[in-house]
């Protein structure tokens, strides 16, 4: 009885651990060029939040690329097919990474011309140099009438401190140039440090809206974005924001802001969008993938999405690579605010 | 937030029945009993295996470490546990040359109340009764970029029972064999297996586009998009235990505890297998 017993309770023990067997789910781990062709479409046809904005038939995307998929393709070949396939996305929050490569659509290369030269500026409208207060580089220019705030990318790092410094040393000034040109994004909490500075009392800026459902169209309702202005130092006087194809995400999220804003004038091209917030995921031969889940509208057009395809600037003036001497929108933005 | 509201007051509704159950069974309670009161520390190196089918269909897995704080409350016709176990580790999963790191923590909070159940063997006693647990695990992997955090939580009562085998030396034992001469006196031993089948249970997890924007909406917190969904856990342990004249105790045991998040959306499973010593210190010297 006694030995009946113990071999009882231990058989117990063993027949607990299997019962998560029967009731979890297998993992899905496989190098096959057809399942992970077929993973990553599935989950970018119910989660991704563009179809419909731009037009994809993503039935027909499935049916062009999944027949160059064999058995035997190399994991080179089966990356090529992959990236092909998100390509059709036009969107640059979509990306597939492996070990080998990370692709990448690359909207500014393939939608607008080059805007943005850096060493035209420092050499030649920087001649006093320049401070670097955070993300920030910064200068006087024209005679100490207008504000240069070159902004290259959404850190996370703008706080009180450099803000602050920034909107004292330049308080006496005609107005404000923010460049934002190539501006890749990054932090979207800079979005509202950033704008903070430029209104005195709160105001709804953008509507978002995330994806809840496998269908196309499942999203829920639009969600209010405001901005509370900071309990420092304001600038309320005008303002340029230089913009171009490369001021994607976080940048064309601040882009589209700055419509609210009666101060700021957007300069130079239309942005490259990105203004659907990426998730991230894994394939189940273990490379990584991200895409666009969300939707993003201006306050003033809250059905309107379209912007995910570049927010369109105020005055539109594009570089002239002819001559590397002048940077023609930093010129029309210093002519601009210099007249005012 | 309706969602986080509508969870935490099915939690609440969990502990106050079972604390009014104990309430009651107290003042039903004729017999004077004697209590062994321990406070019970373990360490347990678990093996933890999770898949989050929103994410990734690979499963991660490694040892965790788990420590764990309870209450215990026994005597021999009714065991009360109050407890609190905390893992922390890194799964992982490295496959076809790509290697992907995870963080886990998991808390874990718990009561569990048995009754004795009459029965005809002497050596064995057996208890029935419930358990009520609240508990969550955050998880990290910067590898999948906005989805990178997963918190997931849930509260689960449970049907819970104890069998517990009395191995007890009550004579003397020598072995003589050549050079070697063992002597041992009587000990009190035993065999415990526990098990926890989940009856309800819930689970509050991210929602269908995983990640929030908390950063760009003003409505959006920390588990904006969050849902309830169905949780059903499930526990076990078998362990063997020696106890000492002072009632104080040391038990090794294999330990097994699974859950397993289902709703409409992708699911998240998670299971851990381990080994546990505890080392329970009795707070009832009369």
């Amino acid at each position: 009885m006694k030995n009946i017993l113990l071999i009882s309770l231990v058989s117990l023990a063993f027949l607990f651990s299997g019962c998560e067997k029967v009731f979890f789910e297998e993992q899905q781990k496989t190098t096959d060029p057809f399942e992970n062709f077929d993973y990553l479409w599935t989950q970018c046809d119910t989660k991704y939040s563009f179809f419909e904005l731009k037009n994809v038939d993503w039935n027909q995307v499935r049916d062009n690329y999944r027949q160059r998929l064999y058995k035997e393709m190399t994991e080179d070949s089966l990356f090529n097919v992959m990236k092909l396939m998100l390509n059709e996305l036009k969107d640059d929050h979509t990306n597939l990474m492996s070990p080998l490569n990370i692709s990448m659509y690359n909207v500014a290369r393939n939608h607008g011309q080059d805007n943005f030269d850096w060493q035209v500026i420092e050499r030649n409208y920087m001649p006093n140099q320049y401070i670097t207060s955070g993300p920030f580089q910064h200068c006087f220019m024209l005679n100490k009438q207008i504000a240069y705030i070159r902004f290259g990318s959404f850190t996370g790092t703008i706080d009180d401190i450099n803000m602050e410094y920034i909107m004292k040393r330049y308080a006496d000034t005609e107005g404000m140039i923010l460049d934002l040109r190539e501006n890749g994004g990054g932090a979207v909490s800079d979005v509202h440090s950033l704008l903070s500075r430029f209104t005195d009392t709160k105001k709804v800026v953008l509507y978002v809206r995330d994806k809840i459902g496998p269908k196309h169209n499942e999203f829920s309702k639009n969600k209010a974005f405001s901005i509370t202005p900071s309990s420092g130092t304001h600038y309320n006087k005008p303002v340029i924001m230089l913009v171009d194809r490369g001021t994607f995400s976080a940048g064309s999220y601040t882009s589209l802001a700055t419509k609210a804003f009666d101060n700021i004038t957007l300069m130079g091209d239309t942005t490259g969008g990105g203004l659907g917030l990426p998730n991230g995921g894994q394939l189940p031969n273990g490379w990584t993938y991200r895409f666009s889940i969300t939707q993003t509208a201006p306050v003033a057009e809250p059905n309107n999405y379209s912007y995910e395809n570049g927010v369109p600037v105020d005055v539109v003036v594009k570089f002239d690579w002819s001559d590397h001497t002048k940077d023609e929108i930093l010129d029309k933005a210093l002519e601009t605010l210099s007249t005012k | 937030m309706r969602k986080l509201r509508t969870f935490i007051v099915f939690c609440i509704l969990s502990l106050v029945s079972l604390f009014l159950s104990k309430v009651k069974a107290e003042n039903n309670s004729n017999e004077k009993l004697d209590y062994s009161k321990t406070i019970d520390f373990s360490y347990a190196a678990n093996y933890v295996s999770f898949t989050d089918f929103a994410t990734s269909p690979l499963t991660y897995s490694s040892f965790v470490n788990s420590l764990s704080l309870a209450y215990h409350k026994d005597n021999i016709k009714r065991t009360t546990i109050l407890g609190l176990k905390f893992d922390k580790g890194s799964p992982s999963v490295n496959y076809n040359n790509t290697v992907s790191t995870a963080s886990y923590m998991n808390l874990d909070l718990y009561y569990k109340r048995l009754y004795k159940v009459n029965q005809s063997i002497d050596k064995l006693s057996l208890k029935v009764g419930g358990m009520v647990s609240l508990g969550g695990d955050l998880r990290s992997n910067t590898k999948l970029q906005n989805a990178a955090t997963g918190i997931d939580m849930n509260t689960s009562l449970s049907l819970s029972g104890r069998a517990t085998w009395d191995i007890s030396r009550l004579s003397n034992y020598t072995f003589d064999w050549w050079f070697i001469h063992i002597k041992r006196g009587p000990v009190t031993r035993h065999l415990v297996l526990d098990c926890d089948f989940g009856l309800l249970g819930a689970g509050f997890r991210n929602g269908y586009s995983y990640v929030n924007q908390s950063g760009l909406a003003d409505t959006d917190g920390l588990f904006a998009g969050y849902n309830m969904m169905y949780a059903p856990r499930m526990k076990g342990a078998f362990g063997y235990q020696v106890t000492f004249k002072n009632h104080n105790f040391v038990n090794l045991s294999y330990v097994w505890d699974s859950i397993k998040y289902k709703g409409s959306y992708e699911p998240y499973q998670v299971a851990s297998h381990g080994i546990q010593l505890t080392f329970g210190f009795n707070t009832n010297n009369k």
